[in-house]
C-alpha cells in the first residue's frame, strides 16, 4: 500500500514536473504605463515543447488589479479587440504575444512601476502553477 | 446652323465645370476643428508642409502606444531642418472619456511636439471623415474596462492645405515612416 502511495506521489511529481517545462516563456516584457493612463500591455513568446497542447489561464500580474488576454485583429480597416478566455498553446508550437495580435492587458497598477524592475506574473499551464517574470521596459 | 449654337454652348459650359472642379479638387482646401489644451484648434490654424495623422485613443494598450512610440523614434532620426516642417496630431477617438488635456498629456510624453487634439462627437466624426476613416465604441461587459474602440490603425500624411497625401497602414518600424515622411516631405 505504501507503495503504491509512493507510486501515486512520485507519479504526479512527475506530470507537474513535465507540464511545467512544457512551455517556456521568452522575451517577456511589461510596458511602462503611460502617465495617467490606467492601461498598458505585456508580450511574451511561449512555447509548447510538448506534442499535447497546453491551455494557459493568466492569474495575476501585481501590482496590477486585473491581467485579461487581448487579441487584436483587424475587419473591414478598424483594428478592435477581442478577449481571450482560453488561451491554448498547440502541441509543439508556440503564441507570440505581440503588438497587433496577443496581448497581455494590464489594468489600474495599485502602484507606480519603474523601467528595469521585474514583475510576477502568475499563470497556471493545465492546472499546475507556473510564475513568470516581466520585465518592465520603457516605451 | 441653329444646331451648331446649342451644341457649341454645351460642350464650352462642360469644359468650364470640367475645369473648375479639376481646379476645386486640386486646390481645395480642407479644415476641421478640435479642441487642443491650448483651447479650440483649426487644421489650418498652423499647417506644416507635411502633417501626420493618428486617430487613436488614450486607453488603448496596444497599438495606439506602439504607434506613437514608432513615430517618436522616427522623429528622432529627422535632422532639424526636416523636423521645422512636419508634426504629428495625435486626435483621440474617446469623446466620452477624454479631453483635450488628457489627449495633450498622452502624445506629449512620446514627443513633446505631438500634438494631443479632442473635440465633441461632431467634430471628432468630422475629422475622421475628412480622412475617409470610421470608428467604433464597442461595448463588452466581459472585460474589465468594458469597452474598447476599433480604429483604423493608420498614420495619415496631409499636405498644407490638409489634403490626403499618403497613408501608411499597420505601421511596424520607424524606418519605414521615416521613408514616408521623407516621399511626402
Amino acid at each position: 500500500m505504501k507503495t503504491l502511495f509512493l507510486f501515486i506521489f512520485l507519479f504526479s511529481l512527475s506530470g507537474l514536473s513535465n507540464s511545467k517545462q512544457a512551455v517556456t516563456v521568452t522575451d517577456a516584457l511589461v510596458y511602462l504605463p503611460i502617465k495617467d493612463s490606467d492601461v498598458t500591455a505585456g508580450y511574451a513568446t511561449f512555447k509548447n515543447e510538448s506534442p499535447k497542447g497546453v491551455k494557459v489561464v493568466f492569474h495575476s500580474v501585481a501590482p496590477f488589479t486585473k491581467v485579461e488576454i487581448h487579441e487584436t485583429v483587424e475587419k473591414g480597416g478598424l483594428s478592435t479587440m477581442r478577449k481571450i478566455n482560453d488561451l491554448l498553446i498547440p502541441g509543439d508550437g508556440r503564441v507570440v504575444f505581440k503588438p497587433g495580435s496577443f496581448h497581455m492587458m494590464l489594468f489600474n497598477p495599485t502602484r507606480a512601476l519603474r523601467a528595469g524592475e521585474e514583475l510576477t506574473a502568475r499563470i497556471s499551464c493545465d492546472g499546475h502553477l507556473l510564475k513568470i517574470k516581466f520585465k518592465v521596459v520603457e516605451r | 446652323m441653329g444646331f451648331k449654337k446649342p451644341l457649341l454652348f454645351l460642350v464650352v459650359t462642360l469644359s468650364t465645370a470640367s475645369l473648375y472642379f479639376l481646379l476645386h479638387s486640386q486646390w481645395k482646401v480642407n479644415d476641421f476643428g478640435a479642441a487642443s489644451a491650448a483651447g479650440p484648434w483649426t487644421f489650418q490654424g498652423g499647417p506644416k508642409d507635411l502633417n501626420l495623422m493618428y486617430l487613436g485613443y488614450t486607453r488603448c494598450p496596444d497599438l495606439c502606444p506602439m504607434t506613437l512610440s514608432l513615430v517618436k523614434q522616427a522623429f528622432k532620426k529627422l535632422k532639424p531642418q526636416e523636423l521645422d516642417k512636419i508634426r504629428f496630431l495625435f486626435v483621440d477617438l474617446d469623446v466620452e472619456n477624454d479631453n483635450a488635456q488628457i489627449a495633450e498629456n498622452y502624445a506629449n510624453q512620446f514627443d513633446p511636439r505631438f500634438i494631443g487634439l479632442s473635440g465633441t462627437p461632431k467634430e471628432i466624426n468630422a475629422v475622421a471623415g475628412a480622412m475617409g476613416a470610421t470608428f467604433n465604441v464597442e461595448i463588452d461587459q466581459t472585460t474589465h474596462k468594458s469597452y474598447a474602440i476599433s480604429h483604423p490603425n493608420r498614420i495619415y500624411f496631409l499636405n498644407r492645405k490638409g489634403r490626403i497625401l499618403d497613408f501608411l497602414a499597420n505601421p511596424d518600424s520607424p524606418d519605414t515612416i521615416l521613408k514616408m515622411i521623407r516621399e511626402n516631405l
